[in-house]
């Protein structure tokens, strides 16, 4: 029965008319023809004298900006582990180190640039007084005092206002507007490592930042391809 | 600010010694479209649009001056539980195109290369404005529909000089009309 189907499908494939055959043969053949003619127009005379340079700078462009095809624009957030206050006499700083992350350590030696920095935490002011923060870096641990910082640390954050006894959130987006020394900043975090201190401005420099305080950076990287 | 007013001064000049030597259709042009950026973790989808002068030099090259703006969509990143929105940037850009291929007269379908030299006025928020160098090149399609009218579709990739090295780089994908001016036909 099933071979009886077959065959009927093969005789009705074989009664396709003549005429009908050779048109679509005919078709076929002008399409092609078309084709054919379209490609040696575009690659004869000036034209294709022109799509030859044309390849040949777009090559020449390629090989020559191999950095760029090569770059990539990553971002990584580093939290940081431990609290950093000036309570009571009392210096808390805390250490930086963005080989724990591995994003950055994967790339860090193909860094071209640090492109953009914001953080974001919450600062608390326990004192009665109205106070401004100022954020501090140093690769020295040992600072003691508020004035050790002022003195031998990098300012790097100013301005962030706190209320007496009250507490603000830095949100990440307004964050950049209270950078100070930037280059320094970046130069720092390209080296990898440094001590974060965190004071009031002015006496008693009293100001606390709870851990979890979140840095975002934002670095291009770039391998050169080989071809 | 780091902006080098050396460039655009080079572009103007280009953009004078190039419409002195036209010896072709002169067109003028307007479209837009998609900017993707590619492998930039701080920038979304966005989108690009632009207006041009096509100076026909040659049966077979034209040059184009060109302004365009370029926005990179936002990104998202999720801090502290809560999501923020950062901007992606956006840039003006100054330049010139070199077109190679058919660039006769409107009429039919045709297909040609442009590679571009601007100047980008960048802006993102949380950095400092920068006017950087950028090339673009890709291939792009024009058909005529009319007689002085073209409509054009191309694909480029655009790549912006970062300081220190590198780029951030986005696929352009646009469309848009160019309109010939004077009597054509070919």
């Amino acid at each position: 029965m099933r071979g009886a189907t077959m065959q009927s499908t093969r005789r009705e494939r074989g009664t396709i008319p003549a005429e009908k055959r050779f048109a679509f043969r005919e078709s076929l053949y002008k399409m092609m023809s078309v084709r054919r003619s379209v490609l040696s127009k575009m690659m004869s005379g000036p034209k294709g004298a022109a799509g030859f340079v044309a390849g040949l700078l777009i090559l020449a462009v390629l090989g020559g900006c191999t950095s760029w095809l090569g770059s990539t624009t990553m971002r990584i957030t580093y939290y940081l582990e431990s609290s950093l206050y000036h309570l009571e006499n009392e210096i808390e700083s805390a250490e930086v180190d963005l080989q724990d992350n591995e994003d950055w350590q994967d790339h860090r030696d193909d860094v071209t640039g640090i492109n953009r920095i914001l953080f974001a935490f919450w600062v608390i002011n326990p004192t009665t007084s109205d106070a401004t923060a100022q954020f501090y870096i140093s690769t020295d641990e040992d600072l003691a005092t508020a004035q050790q910082i002022q003195d031998h640390a990098t300012l790097v954050l100013d301005g962030i206002s706190v209320p007496a006894q009250d507490s603000v959130y830095i949100n990440a987006r307004d964050s950049y507007q209270y950078f100070r020394n930037v280059d320094e900043l970046t130069d720092r975090l390209i080296e990898g490592q440094f001590h974060l201190y965190c004071i009031s401005s002015s006496a008693p420099f009293e100001i606390e930042v709870p851990d979890s305080a979140a840095f975002m950076i934002e670095f291009t990287f770039a391998v050169d391809w080989e071809f | 600010m780091r902006y080098r007013p050396i460039l655009p001064a080079i572009l103007c000049l280009l953009i004078g010694l190039s419409a002195a030597a036209a010896a072709g259709p002169i067109g003028i042009g307007v479209g837009g479209g998609l900017n993707l950026p590619i492998a930039q973790d701080d920038a979304g989808s966005g989108f690009l649009y632009g207006a041009r002068l096509r100076i026909g030099v040659a049966s077979f090259a034209a040059v184009e001056p060109c302004l365009s703006y370029l926005r990179q969509g936002d990104s998202e990143v999720e801090l502290h539980g809560q999501p923020v929105v950062l901007d992606g940037g956006q840039s003006t850009a100054l330049g010139l195109n070199l077109i190679l291929g058919s660039v006769g007269p409107p009429g039919g379908m045709r297909v040609y290369g442009v590679i571009g030299l601007a100047s980008h006025a960048m802006k993102q928020e949380g950095t400092d404005d920068q006017s950087r160098l950028a090339i673009s090149l890709g291939p792009a399609l024009e058909a005529g529909v009319g007689p002085n009218l073209a409509l054009g579709l191309e694909a480029r990739l655009h790549m912006i000089s970062l300081d220190g090295g590198g780029a951030r780089k986005n696929i352009g994908l646009s469309g848009g009309l160019i309109y010939y001016l004077g009597r054509q036909g070919r």
